[in-house]
């Protein structure tokens, strides 16, 4: 059991051993600091101050902490992540070395800002932390990785709590001394920062999530949303409860502790030792109580418990008042409000739907916590100084609060089924924003029992749900639904019933490795050699010998997928010489499943055979052999994987392919984009193979390409720029070749702008033709001037811009202007001025020519300037235009045009000169 | 044989067309056939397979189903355009009135077009959004 908690608690894989062991320190070090802080806040502020003046710090402390918390949120939004910690730390370690000043002259204001400074430490530590936390792992590795995380710091909580004790008792360290060593472990904690910042892999984060726009709500708004639904409203409740009751338990803890340890030496070791040993009890319940809790009382049942300790706790408080009642009673608050309370307050958001549960959890986090304590200050400032209330009598508001907060919870049970069945049926339950398993009794029941619906839509999404999940509840509706007409449900059936131990049901899977679905094969031949008490490797070979060649292919698929190197080795060349032999569909089966294996090996003797499957006749068989070419990672292959790039059939394949290959790729991909004999096509497709490969890397070359304004890409160039700006922020794009870019866009801007002032009232087919073609080009400008502007400013408010200036809306018009002249600042400014200004096109135009230093006075030298122009289009437009103008200079034009590179404008200068109209 | 910033010129008059830029107007240019028929040649006959469209550059085509006739199309008009998107069979029979020079898009190479050009999918998308928009505002003000 031990070894089966620990292999899922320390699930680190190779090449995130470091980081993460940096990782593991760097929260350990913060929460150790923070314990020493804690008790050395508590009791200097108890015996120094007063304990009758908690209520008011704890006033001051939620005043003050919300405002703190919003601007670091806010700062974390521009600043690098790396920075930002570093600044802060920074900041805070100054204010300790001016608290440990302050302290020697014994103020009382002293100890009311050190209290809160603490409190504010312990939010941004945690807080900051966790930032990092998701800047450097995935969602796949967050949720393999945030336990052990988590487990460093509730060591670390423990370590500072002993510790504290330990060297305030034996060597004598005085409390306001314990600053200094914290001050120590600030600074060791920027250098892991940034060690840690350093060493970081890019992450790449999924489409979807990526997507999401960060929408800046009102405060009202969020209010309404909440208001609008009971379930969430009940949440709000809970959690205000759960606050408040905390406050007074702390106060009735915190003054009997006084009373019992009255110098601040004792008092400091007792907290310390009391902190450091609720974290290894949080931690305990954490590990072995909560999963089972969940499971067997259901997440209703879960978030009754906390409730239920507290009352009776506060029961023997009013009877039997003293250090022993109050421990107990902070310490259940204490271990059960940061372990089994806290996930089933998590779980509670489950059923909320995603884009709901953004925008008012963070409320809810942020302000709602924060408030009702602040709330629970004021409350226990007029039980104590207007009502006079003991400590004893303090009891009794508790038992109130607490009646009301379970009354919440018995409501909220039947809100949470009702709630969960409707999100089911709507399909807004977003599993992967989930960084815990579900391990809900209720979750678990509701999903098993939508399993029997006749929708399959519902029974898929169920079944994706429950991947992760081990309950032998499901294996028969899983069974069940293996003998579904559905591929796409007999897929996610046989993948469930893999979780679980169904060795008594190995007949039932063992006739689906004839099932019609190759992914269906391979899977019931991985769930048999791992339910069966047979050897896998003569499992394995006994498949591959079957004369079956569907079952022969599907061992060899189910060997590549999750099969060890000397499983491999059992797949011997007669064997994959056999599967190639096979005519027709059933042969195309075993090419696919052959092509992906040679992803997982490489043999050097099946050379040949990977030329055969790379040109093989079916589209199934070739796009599988590029993914498998793309794990390879051979450089001998790039070329040809680049060149399928021109190949619709194949692009996105190619394209993924590449992005495996990682950073060998980019000389090669630098060299074709810049190579005018290969196909435009593929050309035009090299950018989006840098958008899978999201790096500063990246970004430089394609910066590069832009600068070079190589033809017929600039276009791709830029969206691929923009795309990895909208979702990796972190990225650096300011260059001065975007900037460059900037103002050469704006220059043609104007003189398309110019060209068109000049052509828009021709009335023959050519000149109609090019005064379009000037329009498009001139949209066209527009757009990409703003995806340039979208690389320096904020993308999403200049995207937001652009909508509105192209919009036909005058409102939205002048806004959009008003919050461009707001934002663009310097040269960029003046030069786009003009474009935005709503004083004409002829005025635009004119301070174009003043601003770019030209002049376009006649319709032969705009159709000059684009004749000689780069873009091929406007060239052909022009040239066919231009018979209609005298013009010896014009002529020599479109004669050397006969020579361009362009088809088009040359078979159109053909055209022209042989109408003879010159 | 006309040239391809002379067909751009034709396709820009062809409804679903005339959202695209004309940029991309080249591109589908590039895949037309120009084909000649005599007069009193069938172009297609009643339930033969969609397969393409006709654009008219010279000369004018009858639509119609037996002796009885739908519509005519002259110069600059395109006839057959759902084949583009319909794998339906013709519902008429197109025959020349007089010699005719048209212009063939093929169904296979413009879905291919399609797929490779994104500006194109959107012109078209577009006009055929306008024209049910139009036909909707006719049905309302009935």
């Amino acid at each position: 059991m031990i070894k089966k908690l620990f292999g899922s608690l320390i699930d680190v894989r190779k090449g995130e051993i470091l980081l993460t062991v940096l990782m593991f320190t760097s929260y350990y070090l913060l929460l150790v600091a923070y314990y020493f802080l804690k008790p050395a806040r508590d009791s200097l502020f108890l015996v120094k101050v007063d304990p009758t003046q908690l209520p008011v710090v704890f006033i001051i402390t939620a005043l003050v902490t919300v405002p703190v918390v919003t601007l670091y949120n806010k700062a974390s939004r521009s600043l690098r992540l790396n920075k930002l910690i570093s600044i802060t730390t920074g900041i805070l370690i100054t204010n300790l070395f001016m608290l440990r000043w302050l302290i020697q002259y014994d103020e009382p204001w002293v100890y009311y800002t050190f209290y809160t400074w603490v409190s504010i430490y312990g939010a941004l530590a945690t807080s900051q932390f966790w930032l990092l936390a998701n800047a450097v792992y995935n969602a796949t590795q967050a949720k393999r990785i945030f336990v052990l995380l988590g487990l460093g710091g509730i060591i670390g909580a423990f370590t500072g709590g002993e510790v504290t004790g330990f060297i305030v008792t034996n060597f004598g360290v005085s409390t306001p001394d314990l600053l200094f060593i914290c001050i120590g472990i600030l600074v060791l904690s920027i250098v892991l920062v940034n060690v840690i910042w350093r060493i970081k892999p890019p992450i790449e984060k999924p489409r979807h999530q990526r997507q999401i726009k960060e929408k800046k709500e009102s405060l009202g708004r969020i209010f309404g949303t909440i208001k609008k639904s009971r379930h969430l409203m009940l949440i709000v409740g809970i959690i205000a409860m759960t606050m408040m009751v905390a406050s007074f338990v702390d106060y009735q803890f915190k003054v009997v502790s006084k009373n019992a340890f009255p110098t601040t030496g004792e008092l400091t070791t007792f907290l310390g030792h009391f902190y450091g040993r609720l974290s290894l009890v949080s931690l305990f319940l954490q590990l072995l109580l909560t999963y089972r809790f969940i499971r067997v009382m259901g997440v209703s049942g879960v978030i009754t418990l906390l409730p239920a300790a507290l009352i009776l706790g506060s029961i023997s408080m009013l009877f039997v008042p003293g250090l022993l009642a109050v421990v107990l009673l902070r310490g259940a608050d204490g271990s059960l409000k940061y372990s089994l309370d806290k996930t089933g307050r998590e779980l509670l958001f489950l059923p909320v739907p995603l884009e709901i549960k953004k925008r008012t959890k963070i409320f809810i986090d942020m302000f709602v916590d924060r408030w009702f304590r602040g709330v629970a200050g004021a409350m226990l400032l007029f039980c104590t100084m207007v009502l006079e209330l003991s400590i004893r009598q303090i009891s009794i508001v508790v038992i109130v609060l607490v009646s009301v907060w379970l009354g919440m919870t018995l409501l909220m049970r039947k809100e949470y089924i009702n709630a969960f069945r409707l999100a089911l049926k709507k399909r807004t339950i977003d599993f992967s924003s989930l960084d815990i398993n579900i391990a809900d009794g209720h979750a678990i029941k509701t999903l098993i029992a939508s399993l029997h619906t006749k929708n399959e839509r519902e029974i898929i999404y169920s079944l994706d749900m429950l991947s992760s999940v081990t309950d032998k509840r499901l294996i028969e509706p899983a069974l069940k639904l293996l003998e579904s007409n559905s591929f796409e449900v007999r897929r996610r059936a046989i993948s469930v019933l893999r979780k679980q131990n169904t060795k008594e049901f190995i007949p039932n899977i063992a006739r689906h490795i004839e099932d019609s679905d190759p992914v269906v094969r391979l899977e019931a031949i991985a769930t048999l050699c791992e339910n069966s008490d047979e050897d896998r490797l003569l499992i394995l070979d006994r498949y591959l010998a079957d004369e079956n060649a569907l079952i022969r292919s599907a061992a060899v698929g189910c060997i590549s997928r999750y099969g060890n190197d000397d499983e491999k080795q059992l797949i011997t060349e007669p064997i994959i010489k056999s599967m190639l032999d096979i005519d027709g569909e059933l042969g195309i089966a075993c090419r696919v499943q052959l092509a992906g294996a040679f992803g997982t090996f490489n043999r050097p003797s099946l050379r040949s055979t990977l030329q055969l499957l790379m040109h093989d006749t079916s589209q199934s068989v070739v796009r599988q052999t590029i993914i498998s070419l793309g794990k390879l990672k051979e450089s001998e292959h790039l070329p040809w994987l680049i060149e399928k790039l021109g190949d619709r059939k194949y692009r996105s394949y190619a394209r993924e392919a590449l992005v495996l290959y990682g950073e060998q790729v980019y000389s090669l991909l630098d060299k074709y984009i810049r190579d005018i004999n290969v196909s435009l096509i593929v050309r035009q497709s090299i950018p989006r193979v840098l958008i899978g490969l999201p790096n500063q890397q990246s970004v430089d070359l394609l910066t590069q390409w832009i600068g070079e304004e190589l033809p017929g890409i600039k276009q791709v160039v830029i969206k691929a720029l923009n795309k990895l700006r909208t979702s990796y922020p972190e990225l650096d794009f300011t260059n001065e070749k975007i900037n460059r870019a900037l103002i050469n866009e704006t220059k043609t801007y104007y003189e398309v702008l110019r060209a068109l002032q000049l052509h828009r009232n021709s009335d023959t087919p050519s000149g109609r033709l090019l005064a379009q073609a000037l329009i498009e080009k001139q949209d066209n400008n527009l757009e990409l001037i703003f995806r340039l502007l979208g690389l320096t400013y904020p993308p999403q408010d200049i995207y937001n811009a652009y909508l509105g200036l192209v919009s036909n809306k005058n409102t939205l018009r002048a806004n959009a202007i008003e919050f461009l002249d707001n934002l663009l600042q310097g040269d960029i400014k003046k030069l786009l001025a003009p474009i935005f200004d709503d004083s004409g096109t002829e005025y635009a135009a004119r301070q174009g020519e003043r601003l770019f230093n030209f002049t376009l006075q006649t319709k032969e030298e705009a159709l000059t300037l684009l004749i000689e122009g780069s873009d091929t289009w406007l060239k052909a437009c022009a040239i066919y235009d231009t018979p209609g103008i005298e013009s010896e200079n014009l002529k020599k034009l479109v004669s050397k045009a006969l020579s361009d590179d362009c088809p088009i404008v040359k078979e159109t200068a053909e055209l022209v000169l042989a109408n003879k109209k010159y | 044989m006309p040239t391809i910033i002379e067909k751009v010129i034709f396709l820009q008059n062809v409804d679903i067309f005339s959202e695209v830029p004309t940029e991309h107007l080249a591109h589908l240019a590039a895949i037309t056939d120009e084909i000649n028929f005599e007069k009193d040649d069938t172009v297609y006959q009643q339930n033969d397979p969609s397969d393409a469209l006709y654009l008219v550059l010279d000369g004018s085509v009858r639509l119609h189903q037996d002796n009885q006739e739908i519509t005519t199309a002259g110069s600059k008009e395109a006839f057959g355009t759902w084949a583009l998107f319909d794998e339906a069979p013709r519902v008429v029979t197109a025959t020349a009135i007089d010699d005719s020079r048209l212009l063939r898009i093929d169904r296979d190479d413009f879905i291919d077009l399609l797929a490779d050009n994104v500006k194109i999918t959107q012109g078209v998308l577009k006009a055929m959004a306008n024209r049910l928009r139009g036909l909707m505002g006719r049905v309302i003000s009935k």
